[in-house]
């Protein structure tokens, strides 16, 4: 029989719980149903997407029943089902204070902003805090992590995307280490339980209602704007009336920058590197029709690859997308066929060996699509983008790869090239922005 | 602008050759990329007796092991696309995960490929077992030709709690008993009239010819059968 306990601030079907739960255990439980519909649409209540009304098809209840294609992949909503949630008081047991074991030191930028997303979680208000990559994030969450739970609040740190969250997982698992941790992302086969501290995707946050105190999420602008929508919905269902949510981000869409500009949400702003060097500002160099050339020896990038081989300087070199990666490398086998150097992209199951590699120093460079765009560091590297003004570039994708130059302190100071043939919106936007916060740092003296 | 069925992207309406022909502008279910992963099958070397994707024409092997079987019976099958890697996606997000709206994806192709069939044929779906009905609520192959728009008789039942087809492999397949069933009130039906049978998927031809096996028996003028993946 399930706990009902494990139904605490969740939000789920009616129809997957009776494999576990009699009617009768879920007495005390509150049922909405699945869809609340309006004219001819009715709207998901687990995701919050619309669907037609008219769009039915034969259903396990022996009607014809619509069903929400939005969020199926975390299980199908039929017209005809009911989303299940148990409310009550949260009780967690109590451990040894502090909480916080960590013991390392922070930056007096990232002081500051602990000490603001502390006030935060006390206050219930929310807040942005707008880190440049390399800023160090993760530690100066610790802190409102600490004061949130020993207050008894319960806490989710989410992110878009899995990576983000497997990674963050052992490092507050280790900072905190009485703390059970539920991680949810879909692809664990492991049994939900009821926590304080749940770390989970996006999509994960679905399947709660109600549920936290102080959400968290991390990395918000890795996703395009239109899926950002569904994630605001997810992110304003999971937590209680009265919340704090903190989204964490290094590229802010443009709507954020204003909200932060108008003084609409409560910011902190980390303008430098934990080091103390300024961003790398990417140099444009104009190049007509990269891809199209006939042969690629003639151009500027060609000379600029061959430079930095000569030099011994490690680089990514981006790509937009696969199939220009697939129509490219033939002719960089060519080149350069005496060159130790890989391939990577989002379907490559050798993805993280070749990264590895390129860390051990065993590659002179990396060709790569969006894929290493962000989460991936390399201690020394240099940055070129080709065709910087291609659509799958948004502003946010280039500041995040122009932020993959420079971040170890024993080498601040890499470079980053796009080659562009015109101007894009993106393109101007992240070198506006990466300017802007170099200016930022160097104002409040947090430069070297 | 239209989103694609399969990946949501949005897409602009795609103008095919086909479509200028016809002065039609219809957008495609799917986007650019989505389509070109699926691989037709009718403009590749296939096996003329079961649409396999080959090299040749010629009966392939499993064809001619079937023949010899059926002491040289001629079987035709045919198959609109090759189930490659992204087929299997689509089939795992259309049973098993219940996505019935993947239907939409094929139904212009379904209803081309039936355009062509006499009026007078009888279409016969291949049932799915009760436990695999209950569970999902819906019958694959019948929806398709459902949304398609096509109409069919659900002659075949399915009597066996067998399990599922996917979850065996090809020697289980092959040694599977007949599951199937058919009441004699259809006999008038089928007397007489060409028959086709229809499967999502044509995996060794062992679900066929057991339908087949029931079929023939009834005294159709002839027998051919159809599948949306082989
Ligand atoms: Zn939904
Ligand atoms: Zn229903
Ligand atoms: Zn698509
Ligand atoms: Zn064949």
């Amino acid at each position: 029989m399930g706990e009902l306990t494990n139904l605490i601030g969740r939000d789920i079907l009616l129809s997957e719980l009776l494999a576990e739960y009699n009617e009768t255990d879920l007495a005390g439980c509150t049922f909405r149903p699945a869809f609340q519909s309006a004219r001819r649409r009715a709207k998901c209540g687990r995701c919050g997407s619309f669907t037609k009304l008219a769009d039915t098809y034969p259903c396990i209840c022996g009607n014809s029943c619509f069903y929400c294609r939005n969020c199926i992949q975390l299980g199908k909503v039929r017209a005809c089902d009911k989303l299940v949630s148990f409310k009550t008081v949260d009780s967690f047991p109590e451990q040894s204070t502090p909480y916080l074991k960590w013991e390392g030191i922070l930056s007096a930028q990232q002081e500051k902003a602990s000490k603001e997303i502390v006030l935060s979680v006390r206050e219930y208000t929310d807040r942005v805090v707008w880190a440049v990559t390399g800023a160090g994030k993760t530690e100066m969450l610790f802190r409102g992590l600490s004061e949130a739970m020993e207050a008894g609040k319960r806490v989710c740190v989410a992110s878009p995307r899995i990576d983000v969250c497997l990674e963050l997982a052992p490092r507050i698992q280790a900072a905190f280490p009485d703390i059970q941790i539920a991680l949810l992302y879909g692809g664990e086969g492991a049994v939900y339980v009821y926590t304080q501290l749940v770390i989970a995707t996006t999509h994960q946050l679905l399947r709660f209602r109600e549920a936290f105190d102080v959400l968290i999420i991390d990395e918000i602008d890795a996703f395009p704007y239109y899926q950002n929508k569904g994630l605001y919905y997810a992110s304003e269902k999971a937590v209680k009336k009265e919340s704090s949510t903190i989204y964490l981000t290094a590229t802010p869409d443009r709507k954020l920058q204003r909200r932060i500009a108008k003084n609409q949400i409560k910011a902190s702003i980390l303008p430098a590197r934990y080091h103390g060097y300024p961003l790398p500002v990417p140099t444009i160099i104009r190049e007509k029709d990269i891809f199209s050339k006939k042969e690629f020896s003639v151009s500027k990038a060609y000379k600029q690859i061959m430079t930095l081989i000569s030099q011994g300087q490690t680089f990514l070199l981006f790509i937009p997308t696969i199939r220009l990666m697939d129509s490219i490398l033939p002719t960089f086998r060519r080149l350069f066929s005496s060159i130790r150097f890989e391939s990577v992209h989002s379907q490559d199951p050798l993805r993280k060996e070749k990264v590895e590699a390129m860390r051990n120093g065993e590659l002179e460079f990396i060709i790569t699509t969006t894929i290493l765009e962000r989460g991936v560091t390399f201690k020394n590297i240099d940055v070129i983008v080709l065709a910087a003004d291609h659509d799958v570039y948004t502003e946010a994708a280039l500041v995040q790869i122009a932020g993959r130059a420079g971040r170890s302190a024993a080498y601040p100071e890499g470079k980053v090239t796009f080659y562009l043939q015109e101007w894009t919106r993106s393109s101007k936007g992240a070198v506006r922005q990466i300017r802007q916060m170099n200016k930022r740092a160097a104002k409040k003296g947090l430069l070297l | 602008m239209s989103r694609c069925k399969w990946c949501g992207a949005i897409h602009p309406n795609s103008l095919t050759i086909h479509a200028l022909i016809r002065f039609e502008l219809q957008s495609d279910t799917l986007c650019f990329q989505c389509r070109e992963k699926l691989e037709c099958l009718n403009n590749q070397l296939t096996c003329r007796g079961c649409s396999r994707n080959q090299n040749k024409t010629d009966y392939c092997t499993d064809c001619l092991s079937w023949q010899k079987k059926y002491e040289g019976r001629l079987h035709t099958h045919e198959a609109l696309y090759a189930y490659n890697d992204f087929a299997s996606q689509i089939i795992e997000q259309f049973k098993f995960t219940g996505d019935c709206a993947i239907a939409e994806l094929f139904a212009k192709e379904i209803k081309e490929y039936f355009k062509k069939m006499s009026q007078t044929a009888v279409i016969i779906p291949i049932p799915v077992s009760r436990e695999s009905y209950c569970s999902r609520g819906f019958n694959q192959t019948e929806l398709l030709l459902a949304v398609a728009g096509v109409t069919y008789r659900p002659v075949l039942e399915n009597r066996y709690q067998l399990g599922r087809q996917s979850g065996k492999n090809r020697r289980q397949r092959l040694e599977s008993p007949q599951p199937f069933a058919v009441e004699p009130c259809h006999d008038e039906l089928i007397r007489g009239k060409a028959v086709v049978l229809v499967d999502d998927i044509y995996t060794t031809g062992r679900t066929i010819y057991h339908a087949l096996d029931l079929i023939l028996p009834m005294s159709p003028s002839n027998v051919q059968s159809f599948s949306l993946f082989r």
